[in-house]
């Protein structure tokens, strides 16, 4: 006859609870949806069933704030055409664009395009149908899948919209009469309005700046690595779109093509600051 | 005479420690809070409500393909006056006018690269309807398929077909939900891809989290940088 001690008579039940549990985890063990058959489809089939997804595992949400003005001369001289109010005028940025890369855990990237600013700030004169990206619908935010490596802006995409012509001239000797030798502006260029590459301050190898144009070199957008899942990252832009005014020939936009800062700061000035919380 | 009961207690205790290893296994480790996340939940929030006044859409690419989702949404957008605040009309209410946005979310196609979300703000504006295509029509282009990302070829369009816009009015969706909009593959549909919209409410989520509220915390955020002119 099998008997058993006190101790196995205790311990018993536990392993057959143990069993029982193992079981039903095994049986459930090849999905991990399971516990938490979160998500609902919204149009199931018609027998009333519905689908399930999981949830994600977290969210990282990278977000794109543009705090950039327009200089006061650019805005008077083309607010007037376009019949702004007060209000709107005060509302007004600078359209810009930029390139985000995601970088995940796994390996995995993502581009992302992020665009944001005033669309209807653009030269009457000028097609805008032209440039699609003028009118295409902003987008300051993104949610990426957690677990995301880092987050870096590509510094070579970043570009703001400039409304208006500019006009180029170049000082040129005109002989006059008698003989006389004069300098005189001629017009060389039309630049239509459009996307303007940013670019960054040529620096020498000591870090002095020797050609100042759209961002210095402390400014940049730095990359952030580690990102905590849950995280939210934002990309701050702040600074002035503005455009050369060569009074000396024009009341419009316009510029000496030959005066190589005033050629490298067309676009205007900026700064980027990008915080993790 | 023996017993083998202390075997049998050991041979449940084994059977217990793989399934506990099994179902580890399914997720990237027991304890991974976004493994947590997954099967409990509670580690980061996964709907901006009940905290954050977003709906949050989500694009799911299960295709194995590079994948463009077309979202759009129309809103109840308020109109301003010439001096930049909310017009009223004679019984006092706010003036609206629908306005509609597209954006473009471009998922990869394997791994995290294939999921990304966006948020819509729905406070101020509501949010009224939420679906793939520019024009929320059955036959546009809800996805575009294999193209080359920003600036690159588009790929192939999917209609959105029978996937109908989710509409605010017929309580699809309320502010803090994320809607999921899921393209994968499948047999005996044109370019062998269908689309599925599902939907979690973010009433039915915890407002507590183990980890940062992502999205209240992007929502303070915001509100930190509306500046003096903004209505």
């Amino acid at each position: 006859m099998k008997t058993s001690t006190p101790a196995e008579a205790r311990f018993r039940p536990l392993g057959l609870v143990g069993l029982f549990v193992a079981t039903g985890l095994i049986a459930m063990g090849g999905s991990c949806t399971a516990f938490n058959p979160a998500f609902l489809n919204l149009i199931g089939p018609g027998d009333g069933s519905f689908t399930t997804i999981p949830n994600a595992p977290g969210h990282v949400v990278v977000a794109f704030v543009n705090n950039a003005e327009i200089d006061e001369r650019l805005v008077d001289f083309l607010a007037p055409e376009l019949g702004l109010s007060d209000a709107e005028v005060r509302m007004l940025r600078p359209r810009v664009r930029l390139r985000v890369r995601i970088a995940f855990t796994d390996g995995t990237s993502l581009p992302i395009e992020m665009i944001d600013g005033s669309r209807e700030f653009v030269d009457p004169a000028f097609d805008a149908s032209a440039v699609p990206d003028l009118n295409q619908n902003d987008l300051t935010n993104v949610v990426g899948r957690c677990d995301v490596s880092g987050v870096a802006v590509e510094l070579n995409s970043i570009e703001v919209f400039v409304p208006v012509e500019l006009i180029g001239f170049q000082l040129v000797e005109v002989q006059g009469e008698g003989g006389q030798t004069t300098t005189d502006f001629e017009e060389r260029q039309r630049l239509p309005p459009g996307f303007n590459a940013l670019e960054v301050d040529d620096v020498d190898d000591d870090g002095n700046t020797i050609l100042q144009r759209n961002i210095g070199v402390r400014d940049v957008p730095s990359p952030t690595a580690n990102v905590l899942c849950g995280s939210v990252i934002s990309i701050t832009m702040r600074g002035v779109l503005d455009v050369p005014f060569l009074e000396a020939e024009t009341n419009d936009p316009s510029f000496d093509i030959d005066d190589e800062p005033t050629v490298a700061r067309i676009g205007g000035r900026y700064e980027f600051d990008v915080s993790v919380q | 005479m023996q017993t083998d009961s202390p075997r049998r207690l050991l041979a449940g205790f084994l059977v217990l420690l793989g399934g506990l290893i099994q179902w580890a296994g399914c997720g990237a480790g027991i304890f991974n809070p976004a493994f947590l996340n997954t099967v409990a939940g509670g580690q980061f929030p996964v709907t901006p409500g009940p905290g954050a006044d977003f709906v949050m859409v989500r694009a799911l690419n299960e295709t194995g393909q590079n994948v463009e989702f077309i979202v759009t949404i129309e809103r109840d957008e308020l109109v301003l006056d010439e001096e930049g605040n909310f017009q009223v009309d004679d019984q006092g209410n706010f003036v609206t006018r629908t306005a509609r946005e597209t954006v473009r979310l471009q998922t990869g196609l394997a791994g995290n690269a294939s999921e990304l979300g966006v948020l819509f703000p729905c406070d101020v504006s509501p949010v009224t309807l939420v679906g793939l295509g520019e024009e929320l029509l059955p036959s546009d282009a809800a996805v575009f398929v294999d193209g080359d990302g920003p600036g690159g070829a588009p790929g192939f369009g999917v209609t959105a077909a029978n996937l109908n816009p989710l509409s605010l009015d017929a309580e699809n969706f309320s502010c803090g939900d994320t809607i999921t909009f899921r393209a994968f593959q499948s047999i005996g549909v044109p370019g062998g891809i269908a689309l599925q919209s599902f939907l979690l409410p973010g009433e039915s989520q915890p407002s507590i989290f183990t980890g940062p509220n992502t999205f209240v915390n992007y929502q303070t955020f915001l509100e930190s940088q509306v500046r003096e002119d903004d209505p």
